[in-house]
């Protein structure tokens, strides 16, 4: 019982910053919350052999979504409500963020693993390394090729104002 | 783009509150849902064992009630071939002599054998060296349990059921191909290749029969029909060698090989193939179709056919399969490369059955798996492949880590072998072309 004391705890004074983690993950409310409670179950059957829970919870959580990802990269997701997009215009400046929000959603799986954790988390190479189970110089690797793609994508390309050319 | 821009994105992100009130109590119900699962997952482990043990022991009853003592001795009466001409006798295939006993299609010395059973063959190789150098090629064979010292750097290994067979490192064009039971390798021969294109032995799936093709001078080869149970060549006939002057011999010229023929074909590049078929036991070449090839095929057992319906789907000696959850979903099942990573289904050819296998639960080191052995009628070796997709690239990289699963076709049920390490890979008889 005692583990399980400590399991509730933890979930409640871990889990808004878990679930951080897991919408940039996943960059969707509903499935972040479910990526969420996915990986605290999963790790609840482990909890009297986890040293750190908190590490162990955000490793699932990037393993998991990795392999939804694979499931569900292909399939279309039905929506009776139309999501908003900003108009060009709003979307021009740098500090609206909706175009970086975009070319992040394109990235491969472990390359947006990648630029969370270490841009958005601002976690260590060695920590993000770690949480990925690769090396120093694969999160390297994966963090330029991230960053490089985010500089081609087209999301994040200037826009230009129809009205300014004529 | 520049870092404000993820500090201020992260900062939105942290504004997500979710379901904080509720979520204890639904990860608490998600826990109790999980457990339920598991018991229950048991207790069907339980009842399908006792099941089957209950069903074995009737069986076992049954079987020493009905069956005579004494079995018939296997007679191994292999007329030896006499094959020598250069060029391939095509014979029409000739009538049935008239004998009381009923018509045999292909009247074979090896079916009056015990069932056969193999042991499931590899060799480890150390990865992040260079497979080009023989200093870091493998040694050792892993040959069911038992390790047998190859004594040679070797490039390639394969089995049947009398032992492992392998292809020591090349010091020039072609490689020796050496045998062994266990005790001290044999050379049994020579096959064509090269480094870049590989070197591949034939092997049937069931059975002691391989079949290589062998180069001689100036640019003719033959094919080697070889029986590891009789530990000789039991035919040697001539084929024109393909390509230019000193191009390797093509191993894609063997179409399949069993414990009774041997398909092959007498060309690989004109427009046309003729498909012969080599007969063991009598040492007679006949023409075959191609319909006639593909419906032995379809005929023999431990054989899988992948598509959407069992109708449809077609032959693949070695099927791919991914993970979804702990079930395994067929990949491809049409003849065209571009379609290879669709998800379809598999069918044991012979009886149109859905071959559905399932991982054990929780396994989730990988992602994609390929058939990679039969170790009897119903028990195949699947390798997994644990880093990354090696699929989704277009090719297959035999040397990547991985575990072996084995997995029981009648129940469906996989099982964790041989655990493979991230720094150990494998070398065995899976290559490119066995994806054809």
């Amino acid at each position: 019982m005692a583990d399980e004391a400590d399991f509730d705890a933890f979930v409640v004074a871990r889990s808004p910053a878990l679930l951080r983690t897991s919408y940039l993950l996943v960059q969707d409310e509903r499935l972040a919350e479910d990526l969420l409670q996915t990986a605290l179950t999963k790790a609840w059957f482990a909890w009297k052999g986890i040293k750190d829970p908190e590490a162990y919870v955000r490793r699932i959580l990037v393993t998991t979504s990795a392999s939804w990802w694979r499931r569900q990269w292909t399939r279309e997701m039905p929506t009776a409500v139309l999501p908003d997009r900003p108009s060009p215009v709003m979307a021009q400046g740098p500090e609206d963020g909706q175009d970086l929000w975009d070319a992040i959603g394109h990235l491969p799986r472990r390359q947006r693993a990648v630029v969370v954790l270490r841009y958005m988390e601002d976690r260590s190479e060695a920590e993000t390394a770690q949480l990925l189970d690769c090396s120093v110089g694969t999160v390297k690797s994966q963090c330029a090729k991230a960053l490089a793609k985010l500089r081609l994508d087209a999301a994040l390309e200037p826009v230009v104002d129809e009205r300014s050319r004529s | 783009m520049n870092a404000e821009d993820f500090t201020l994105l992260a900062e939105r992100a942290s504004t997500i509150e979710g379901r904080q009130a509720d979520r204890l109590v639904e990860v608490h119900g998600r826990i109790r849902r999980a457990r339920r699962r598991r018991r229950l997952g048991n207790v069907a482990a339980l009842a399908m064992t006792l099941a089957l043990m209950a069903g074995t022991a009737v069986l076992v009853t049954a079987d020493k009630d009905q069956i005579p003592p004494t079995k018939p001795t296997p007679s191994i009466e292999t007329p030896t071939p006499t094959i020598e001409t250069p060029s391939p006798t095509i014979e029409t295939p000739s009538p049935p002599v008239e004998t009381p006993t009923p018509p045999v299609e292909t009247p074979t010395v090896v079916r009056g054998k015990a069932p056969s059973v193999r042991r499931l063959t590899y060799g480890p190789f150390k990865l992040g060296t260079s497979p080009s150098k023989p200093g870091t090629s493998p040694q050792t064979i892993h040959f069911g349990d038992r390790t047998i010292d190859a004594g040679r750097p070797f490039w390639y290994v394969d089995a049947t059921d009398d032992g492992a067979v392998f292809v020591e490192y090349p010091d020039a064009r072609n490689g020796g191909i050496w045998f062994t039971d266990g005790s001290a390798p044999v050379r049994i021969g020579q096959t064509a290749g090269s480094r870049s294109r590989g070197y591949r032995i034939a092997s049937s799936n069931a059975g002691s029969i391989l079949a290589w093709e062998e180069p001689t001078e100036p640019n003719d080869a033959e094919i080697v029909v070889y029986a590891t149970d009789q530990r000789r060549v039991v035919a040697r006939f001539g084929v024109a060698r393909s390509g230019p002057p000193f191009s390797p011999v093509r191993p894609e010229r063997i179409e399949a090989v069993y414990d009774d023929s041997v398909y092959w074909k007498t060309s690989i590049d004109g427009p046309r193939d003729t498909l012969m078929r080599y007969e063991v036991s009598t040492g007679t070449q006949v023409e075959v179709s191609r319909a006639s090839f593909e419906a032995d095929q379809r005929n023999r057992p431990r054989t899988i056919v992948v598509g959407k319906t069992a109708a449809t789907a077609v032959v693949k000696p070695a099927p791919r399969f991914r993970r979804v959850g702990s079930r395994l979903v067929a990949r491809g099942g049409t003849l065209a490369s571009s379609d290879r990573d669709y998800d379809s289904s598999a069918f044991e050819s012979r009886t149109g059955r859905p071959l559905e296998l399932s991982v054990p639960t929780g396994y989730t080191s990988a992602e994609d798996f390929q058939l990679v052995q039969w170790l009897d009628d119903d028990r195949l070796a699947l390798k997994a492949f644990i880093r990354g997709s090696p699929f989704t690239e277009g090719y297959i990289w035999h040397h990547e880590p991985g575990d072996f699963l084995i997995c029981t076709v009648s129940s469906g049920i996989c099982t964790v072998a041989v655990q493979g390490s991230a720094s150990t890979g494998i070398v065995m008889h899976l290559d490119d072309s066995s994806d054809r």
